[in-house]
This record gives C-alpha cells, sequence and structure tokens, in this order.
C-alpha cells in the first residue's frame, strides 16, 4: 500500500468515525478528537494485517489504542471516555458479522453461519480483551503520571 | 430547621434519581450512573445515599435516620434505554461535575437536569448527515467502489431518516429497524432492475451500518466487565435482537422480491 493511498484510507475512517458520533448524537467538542483516534486505531490495525494476516490481533490492538486515547483525552477535556471510545470503535464493531450470522441462519446456509458466528465470537473476544486490559492498567497508569507530574512540579519549585 | 435539613436530603435524592433516569434513557454504562449518583451525594454527604441500578429499575435509598426515622426512605423508578444520546449523557456529566466543585447548589443541580430531561437535545438531519457519512465512507473503505459508496451513503441517509420517522410513529422497540431493513432491501433490489449491482450486499449492510447497535455491544460489555450481570447480558440481549429483527427485515424483503 503506497502512502497516499494509506493517507486516504485513514481520512475515510476519520469520516467514518465522525459519521458514527454524529448518528450517536455525541457532543459537537468531540468530535475531532474522536475522529483522531478513530483514524489513529487504524495504524495498528494494518501493521498486524500486513505482518501477522491475522485481522484479530490488529483489532485487539486498536482496540487497546483507542481505549487508551480515549481514557486519556477523556482525563484531558472532561469528557466522557465513551464518548470518544464508542465511534472510534465503529470499524471494528462485530455489526456486520452478527447482521450476516442472521441472514445465514434465515438462508439455512448453516457453513456461512458457523463461519460468521466464529468471527462475530473472535472479534468480540478481542475488544473485550482489549477493554479489560485497559481498564485494568490505565488507573494506575494514571495515578503513577500524576504523583511523577507533582514530584516534578515541587522539584522545579 | 431539621424539616428544612429532612427536604434538603430528599431533593439530594430526587437529584440523584433524575441524573441516573436521563444517564440510563440515554445508553449510559452503568459504572458512570453509579459514580454519577456517588458524586452527588457525597458532595452533599458522604454516605447519605445507596442507589442500586438496573436497566429496567432505579432504586435510591436515603441512609440518614433524620430523614428516615424508624421507617427507610427509597425512591423507586422503572426506566428504560429509549435512545442513544451522549449529548445528553455529557451534559449531566457536565452539572454534577459543576456541582462537585461547587459551582452550584442542590437546587439549582435539580432545575438543571430536570431542563435536561425534558429538552429535546437530538438533532435528527445531524444523524441523517452521519448516517450517510458513515455508511459512504465504511463502504467505500470495504468496497472500493465508488457507485456502491455513493447508494450505500444514499441509502443510509434514508435509513436514519425512516428509522426515526417509524420510531414516533410506532412508539415500539424493534419494528421500526425491521420495517427500514425491509425498505433498504426492497429499494436494493427495486435499483437492480434497471442496472446490475454486483456488491448488493455490501451496499445493503453499508445502508444499514448506522443501525446495527455498536453502542449497545460495547456498553453491554463494558457492563459485563464491570461485573453487571443483569444488565450486561441484558443489553447484550437486546442488542443482537436488534440484529436479528434487521436480518429478518432483510430477509423478508428479499423473500418477496425472489
Amino acid at each position: 500500500m503506497d502512502i497516499v493511498t494509506f493517507v486516504a484510507t485513514m481520512f475515510l475512517v476519520f469520516a467514518a468515525t465522525i459519521g458514527f458520533a454524529l448518528v450517536v448524537q455525541a457532543p459537537r467538542r468531540g468530535l475531532v478528537i474522536t475522529g483522531i483516534i478513530g483514524a489513529t486505531s487504524y495504524l495498528p490495525y494494518t501493521l498486524c494485517l500486513s505482518t501477522s494476516k491475522n485481522q484479530y490481533y490488529g483489532i485487539f490492538l486498536a482496540t487497546l489504542l483507542v481505549c487508551f486515547m480515549g481514557m486519556l483525552f477523556a482525563r484531558i477535556k472532561h469528557i466522557p471516555a465513551n464518548i470518544l471510545i464508542i465511534p472510534s470503535l465503529v470499524l471494528y464493531f462485530p455489526g456486520q458479522q452478527a447482521y450476516k450470522m442472521m441472514v445465514n441462519l434465515f438462508d439455512m446456509d448453516l457453513h456461512a453461519f458457523i463461519s460468521n458466528t466464529a468471527a462475530f465470537a473472535k472479534i468480540s473476544l478481542a475488544i473485550y480483551a482489549g477493554f479489560i486490559i485497559v481498564n485494568i492498567t490505565f488507573p494506575g497508569l494514571w495515578r503513577y503520571w500524576l504523583q511523577v507530574k507533582s514530584r516534578w512540579t515541587s522539584h522545579q519549585e | 430547621m431539621a424539616h428544612s435539613r429532612r427536604k434538603e436530603k430528599l431533593l439530594v435524592a430526587r437529584t440523584c434519581l433524575i441524573a441516573s433516569q436521563i444517564l440510563m434513557e440515554n445508553g449510559s454504562e452503568m459504572t458512570r450512573i453509579s459514580d454519577t449518583v456517588k458524586y452527588i451525594a457525597d458532595t452533599y454527604k458522604p454516605d447519605l445515599i445507596d442507589s442500586y441500578i438496573t436497566s429496567s429499575l432505579i432504586i435510591i435509598s436515603i441512609k440518614d435516620d433524620e430523614v428516615a426515622g424508624d421507617l427507610p426512605v427509597a425512591l423507586i423508578e422503572n426506566t428504560s434505554v429509549k435512545s442513544i444520546n451522549l449529548n445528553k449523557v455529557e451534559a449531566v456529566n457536565t452539572l454534577s461535575r459543576a456541582y462537585s466543585n461547587h459551582e452550584m447548589n442542590i437546587r439549582e443541580l435539580n432545575k438543571a437536569l430536570k431542563r435536561v430531561r425534558q429538552a429535546n437535545m437530538t438533532s435528527a438531519w445531524q444523524a441523517d448527515i452521519g448516517g450517510l457519512v458513515l455508511s459512504l465512507s465504511l463502504t467505500y473503505f470495504l468496497t472500493h467502489d465508488v457507485l456502491a459508496a455513493c447508494l450505500a451513503g444514499g441509502l443510509g441517509f434514508l435509513c436514519m431518516y425512516w428509522v426515526d420517522i417509524f420510531h414516533q410513529w410506532l412508539k415500539r422497540p424493534f419494528l421500526g429497524e425491521l420495517l427500514v431493513s425491509a425498505l433498504i432491501t426492497s429499494v436494493v433490489q427495486a435499483i437492480m432492475l434497471v442496472m446490475p449491482l454486483p456488491l448488493d450486499n455490501e451496499i445493503i449492510i453499508g445502508a444499514l451500518f448506522p443501525m446495527l447497535p455498536g453502542v449497545q455491544l460495547t456498553t453491554a460489555l463494558n457492563d459485563i466487565l464491570d461485573g453487571n450481570l443483569i444488565s450486561g447480558p441484558q443489553r447484550l440481549l437486546s442488542a443482537l435482537l436488534l440484529t436479528f429483527t434487521m436480518g429478518l427485515g432483510s430477509i423478508m424483503a428479499l423473500t418477496v422480491w425472489r
């Protein structure tokens, strides 16, 4: 993938993230930040796809980055974290697989149904794992950062 | 004096109830609702309020002998997720933060929350434009086909427009999504009578993307992660039912066309 195509794709992801933020009535002051987080999350996803050819690792790493950046900017900008995180994950939601699951079930295409159900479960697990890791580690990291910052500030004084 | 203190504590409880109702009705996760109630209550007086929140019931109880006397005092309200509106979630967050920083008193907070609850902070055109942008960009991202992306974008706009109309008209969950997915599928099949569309499935999925329950799925995962084993699975089931309904609508339309 050349650089122009990559930048164009990141812009598409940025637009899709903002589009979804508009759909869920996200406040306007968080729109650009959400778009940036969503576009940035495409980097680890593409890297994983091109190196390991495994989209689930890519989704896991992208979710890690989205949750981390969402929680960080939530504390800086005083916005609820979910307002930044949920639209940024639009590219990785297993909604498409869930829809295909249902359509395959109605069509009695059991092979495709099992395949899409497995994809739905794996994507959900990848997103869930990303959420758990950031939820466990971020509060400790933030407290450590505040300690370092206060020690640095008192040292300066 | 004691009477006015009791009235104020009841006001705190009612304020916590309104805040939790607004958050629940607009798709917030359980942890945020519990934390908001705790911030409001603890700002007034620590350990005054206890809360129990599920996705269909909110119970706020006052742990104070001056109010309770020999009888417990609890406020109970039925509730449900009516829509996803992160604007209202942010408004409640801003107001509770202002109250915690002592920038307003409990009466002002109560009035402000009532205004937020009654206000229509939903912008229909914003959701329609969002649907267009989302469907167009995601479909192009997946298919790299300009025609498919443009069609999906236009249908995504119609999808959000129709679902809003059906929700106002029918006032029932899932039925609007069923009808809209049937309509979108029918429109795509009608276009295929005029010109061939090799990516018709991708166009339908792209057009229906704004309706897919991504927020509900993420919130359900958040709730399960936080140990809310009533609300989390309930929201997950609601998200799966919504997806099932959309699939059913498409299949019904395809069956009629075939």
